[in-house]
């Protein structure tokens, strides 16, 4: 079973402090009326305070993000005592915790820190903590500790998608496979500078696996073995999965609104994709990466009649974030897009459309006519690839519409396409780390037109305006091509994940 | 309204709870009072007469929503004397909906000469779970 970034959850616990004064008086931190001056006022009080607090971090935290584990309550007194039995039962199940979640009022910061301290977890206070929210972050933060407060409920659900974000790196696992240069392919040198800063700075483990090998695996296996692993049982496709091969295949083609392609061609691409899923299994990993120009070279490509367009768009839409080209910079802002948004990402070349003399310079296969009835064409960035999907919208919306076209023309390799010109006017957030994983562009802006939905190839795209093209360029070439961009607006939730893995954003 | 109409409310309200309480002491010695839904009508009544309330609330079973009945139906009342008497006292972030209902609890302690656990308290969210923890306490 293929462990999900997307399932991953943050252990959440929730702790609260109440305070039970152990005599009758009023002062200059105590005042009241008759019972509310009782020890029993005080202690009916605190269990009514922690079941609201239990029962709101139970309805009002987002369940796709956060798993509850089970609350604590505490009491301390008017001795103001440290019971070290408090400190053991807060810390029960810390192993597990990803974050603390706190509520108390005025006098029980002490124990706050000290716990903090002793678990060195991050930990968060509840929403509406008035004065205990600037109060108590601020001890925490000054002490170089994670602590959090926020304004509302929603505010908390967006930053803990954040987090969890954060831990889903701690639990990516990338199968790659390159042919030669396992850093970076011929068409990514854009790439990380060094993998290895990935696995230190955010927990990422990277496996590989011959890209041979692999391209060997997605045919059934003779006697003989493999040619790059003779006498050596693999992990080759065989009858059971051929057959699984083409029932995803007769599905593919039963819902495209449009195909252009053979059916036997559209299975070469599927068992391709099956041959990888296979071995993201194998090899116990959840992300996944080939190289175009290095593999494609070996011509091995051609002879099997598949490219890996349709592995990439089907492995996304499965929450299973898959780049192409190796440029494992778009793979890793893959990643963390699609666990902040929910939606499967469209990875794509990101180019600005030049003008000259008020017309659209032309660049490979788009010129002005694209752009027929779009009035204004300043600002324009250009979006394409061969990788869109089907959930786009959300992993757990309906698919959207779709069509399979071949990538080359001899008419192999194919690809899902989607027709952006559906959805013109919709706001667009993109994303891409820079080489040296310490920065993260943000790109927004609007869509205007759908271009290249029935052609072949790397045509499928969108024409998008931006507030300033100029500023959008000069920021991403300091980042690099490729971005991968969902559909709504979170450059903010972006921001707040660049904040908890300690990255800058830049944002255009 | 004036200041004199909530005085006058507390006090008629203050002798109305008292007859319950006085109702409830003498059905459970004269045995016409067997388990907690004998017992259920008469708690309800208190608690309409400690917030105020009248019969048009004998169907609102929720605690919560009599204390809001209540601060609301206060507020209509006096409203600056409702804010003092209702709104917690203290720094913990309650709302005068629990203050309400923890100040009831402690009354209906003390005038039944009973003592509920506070770790059960919690959950006492209507008046019938209210007749109900009255009834273990008494029996």
């Amino acid at each position: 079973m293929i462990r999900k970034g997307i399932d991953v959850k943050l252990n959440v616990k929730p702790v609260f402090v109440g305070l039970v004064h152990k005599h009758v008086y009023e002062g200059s931190c105590r005042f009241g009326k008759d019972d509310e001056l009782t020890p029993e006022y005080d202690a009916m009080l605190s269990h009514e305070l922690s079941k609201s607090f239990f029962e709101d971090a139970d309805t009002k935290l987002c369940k796709d993000t956060v798993n509850l584990l089970e609350p604590v309550y505490l009491e301390r007194d008017d001795r103001w005592l440290h019971q070290e039995e408090d400190f053991l039962k807060m810390a029960e199940d810390e192993p597990n915790v990803d974050l603390y979640f706190f509520s108390f009022g005025i006098a029980r910061g002490d124990i706050f820190i000290e716990f903090v301290q002793r678990v060195k977890k991050p930990v968060a206070l509840v929403p509406g903590a008035c004065c205990e929210a600037t109060l108590n972050t601020c001890a925490i933060r000054n002490r170089g500790y994670e602590c959090y407060a926020y304004l509302t409920w929603d505010e908390m659900n967006r930053h803990l998608r954040a987090l969890r974000t954060r831990k889903v790196l701690k639990e990516t696992r990338v199968l790659l496979a390159p042919r030669m240069n396992s850093n970076r392919a011929y068409s990514s040198t854009d790439n990380f500078i060094c993998i290895e800063d990935l696995t230190e700075k955010f927990g990422i483990q990277f496996r590989y696996i011959n890209a041979h090998e692999l391209l060997d695996m997605s045919q059934p296996c003779g006697e003989a073995g493999n040619p790059t692993l003779p006498g050596r049982k693999a992990y080759n496709i065989d009858d059971d999965d051929i057959k699984e091969i083409y029932k995803i295949t007769d599905e593919l083609i039963a819902g495209a609104e449009m195909n252009t392609m053979e059916r036997d061609m559209i299975a070469s691409s599927v068992r391709a994709h099956y041959t990888v899923k296979k071995l993201i299994e194998v090899y116990d990993c959840n992300a996944f990466s080939i190289p175009c120009p290095d593999v494609c070279s070996t011509r091995r490509l051609n002879e099997e009649k598949y490219t890996f367009c349709l592995n990439h768009s089907l492995l996304n839409e499965q929450a299973i974030p898959s780049a192409c080209e190796y440029d494992l910079c778009s793979l890793l802002s893959l990643i963390i897009i699609s666990n902040l948004t929910g939606k499967a990402p469209y990875m794509g070349n990101t180019t600005p459309v030049a003008l000259e003399d008020g017309k659209m310079v032309s660049q490979l296969w788009f010129n002005e006519d694209d752009l027929e009835g779009v009035k204004d064409i300043e600002n324009l960035y250009l979006h394409f690839h061969a990788v869109p999907n089907r959930k786009m919208k959300g992993f757990k919306e309906e698919e959207s519409p779709y069509g399979i076209t071949p990538f080359a023309h001899s008419g192999f390799g194919a690809t899902l396409r989607h027709d952006f010109s559906r959805n013109i006017g919709e706001t667009i957030t993109m994303c891409r780390f820079a080489p040296d994983a310490k920065r993260l562009f943000v790109g927004q802006g609007t869509i205007v037109k759908g271009v290249g939905y029935a052609k072949n190839s790397c045509t499928e795209g969108l024409y998008f305006r931006v507030a300033d093209q100029s500023d959008f360029f000069y920021k991403q070439m300091n980042f690099g091509n490729h971005t991968s961009m969902v559909f709504g607006d979170y450059a903010k939730d972006l921001q707040l994940l660049g904040e908890a893995i300690g990255i800058e954003v830049v944002v255009a | 309204m004036t200041e004199k109409s909530l005085k006058e409310r507390l006090l008629e309200a203050k002798e109305a709870a008292n007859s319950v309480i006085a109702g409830i002491k003498q059905g459970l010695g004269s045995g016409e009072i067997k388990s907690h839904s004998d017992l259920a009508d008469s708690i309800q009544r208190y608690v309409l007469h400690k917030y105020l309330l009248d019969e048009e609330s004998m169907h609102v079973i929720s605690l919560k929503e009599l204390a809001e009945l209540s601060v609301a139906r206060s507020l209509k009342l006096d409203k600056d004397r409702a804010v003092l008497k209702d709104s917690p006292s203290t720094c913990e972030g309650a709302t005068s909906a629990m203050n309400k209902k923890v100040l009831l609890l402690l009354a209906i302690q003390r005038d039944l000469g009973i003592e509920f656990q506070p770790d059960k308290t919690a959950g006492i969210e209507t008046t019938s779970d209210l007749a109900e923890a009255v009834w273990n306490q008494l029996k």
